[in-house]
């Protein structure tokens, strides 16, 4: 503990927040996973961070990278920590994600701003998500998965087979296996769009036309300053979210030049075909 | 200097020089000369002076230096004009990345001026004079907003360019291409002259 208060000290390029964050987090943790973690700390040398959003990433020598944690899986949300700093009421909380064994993203929000100079944090909770220290082999990204024949269109959902005759499906992928599916569902905070769900349980998403619906292992998590979003479909620089904590199955329209969702819509179905017929994309 | 000095005999209405009175069989090599050595840097000049002709050229005259002004914006339009085809010739292309949905990257249209920024005129948000093509990756390491949309795993093996370098690197082909040209033109302009005898 004292080399990683040494460390953080010592360095100034964690923002005060940060360092307390980092300082306090090992505490949560058993002797094996602390001693990873701080090492990685350690080696930390650089920081990127989108201040507007509050994502922070940390970046590593490649010549001497830092030991990894036995979970070597591509992209894992590790664990959410609740806290609490002195100037503020409100509790707050930062999604830690590792990527392939290595401790990558803070997702501090759009509080960051507020909150970056704060020297003292407290730890209300650290709820964990993934356990560090169970080994899972580095996987390497899958650019397409499995794919089903032409004739398995039969199987999808009806909203799917209309937008199917005026956008051409390709590519549809097997569905996930029960107990994956229910596990990947629990990693996502928020309710999908009940047509979403009817379409995953039948495919793991498929491409339309030039946009690709992703299925629930595809899908992936965007911090913009409203929020986070899981995205669920993509076509050029448009994509479709849903937001993390909503209870009303919403889906949004963002797009990579504006930093908040255009529109809503209430079905993924609408959102998709509203995807599809922009002409301003891809 | 020359020019300058010139300029103010012409604005102050006294008769221009000696050279600018000939015929136009004069005024019209001049000139072209003028613009051939600008967009040649100097070669059309060299030539001429070892084909031992280049006595017929005035390189003081109006003409020629208005040649000369012709060459500089011929060279900052075909500079522009070059990099308008780099974006025609990248656009639609593909290439595998497994970054990417379903593992194809496409060449992507970046602002220069952000979109958002309604205050600009939209004939220009979406012109080829605030447009480049560039492929995805390259997009969202200079572009912030860009590389939000990225995925994690993607992120942590490519840090993304400060902002100034982001800024510089989604300068438009037709405008870096016209600056190109026109800094091409302009030293050709200011290439020193062969001392007339």
């Amino acid at each position: 503990m004292w080399l990683l208060f040494k460390v953080l000290r010592r360095r100034s390029r964690f923002a005060p927040l940060e360092r307390a964050l980092l300082q306090a987090l090992p505490a949560y943790l058993p002797e094996e996973a602390r001693i990873i973690l701080v090492q990685q700390i350690e080696a930390v040398n650089s920081v990127y961070r989108d201040r507007e959003i509050g994502e922070v990433n940390l970046y590593f020598s490649k010549k001497n990278p830092p030991p990894r944690f036995p979970n070597q899986r591509l992209e894992a949300r590790w664990c959410t920590v609740y806290y609490r700093v002195p100037s503020k009421i409100d509790l707050f909380k930062v999604h830690l994600y590792l990527v392939n064994g290595y401790l990558f993203t803070l997702a501090f929000g759009k509080i960051y701003r507020q909150v970056a100079s704060e020297s003292e944090i407290h730890i209300e909770r650290v709820v964990f998500h993934a356990d560090v220290m169970q080994p899972v082999p580095e996987s390497l990204p899958l650019p397409v998965r499995e794919e089903r024949a032409a004739s398995s269109l039969d199987h999808l959902p009806r909203w799917c087979i209309d937008v199917g005759r005026q956008w051409p499906i390709e590519q549809v992928s097997v569905p996930l296996l029960p107990e994956e599916f229910h596990q990947r569902l629990q990693e996502i905070e928020t309710t999908l769009p009940a047509d979403y769900l009817e379409l995953v349980q039948v495919c793991e998403g498929f491409r339309i036309a030039d946009a690709v619906v992703w299925g629930l292992t595809g899908i992936r998590v965007v911090y913009l300053p409203s929020g986070a979003y899981y995205i669920l479909a993509e076509r050029g620089g448009g994509y479709l979210g849903v937001r993390e904590g909503q209870q009303d199955g919403q889906v949004y329209y963002l797009h990579h030049e504006y930093s908040e969702p255009l529109t809503h819509f209430s079905t993924f179905a609408e959102a998709l075909e509203y995807l599809l017929r922009r002409s301003d994309l891809p | 200097m020359v020019a300058g000095c010139e300029c103010s005999t012409f604005t102050s209405g006294a008769q221009p020089p000696e050279s600018d009175n000939g015929d136009w069989l004069d005024k019209l090599t001049n000139f072209f000369a003028g613009w051939g050595d600008t967009l040649s840097f100097g070669a059309t000049g060299w030539i001429r002076r070892g084909l031992g002709v280049d006595t017929v050229v005035d390189y003081e005259s109006g003409w020629y230096k208005g040649g000369e002004w012709t060459g500089l914006a011929h060279s900052t339009l075909m500079g522009g004009a070059t990099g308008w085809a780099r974006n025609s010739v990248l656009r639609g292309l593909s290439r595998a990345n497994p970054a990417f949905p379903k593992g194809r990257e496409f060449v992507e249209a970046s602002h220069w001026f952000p979109a958002r920024y309604h205050w600009l005129p939209a004939w220009f948000r979406n012109s080829a004079l605030n447009l480049k093509y560039m492929w995805g990756t390259q997009h969202a390491l200079c572009d912030p907003y860009r590389y939000r949309f990225m995925r994690g795993w993607w992120k942590r093996v490519h840090k993304p360019y400060p902002n100034w370098l982001g800024i510089i690197y989604r300068t438009p082909s037709s405008v870096s291409g016209a600056g190109v040209g026109a800094a091409y033109g302009g030293a050709a302009v200011a290439l020193p002259h062969p001392q007339l005898p």
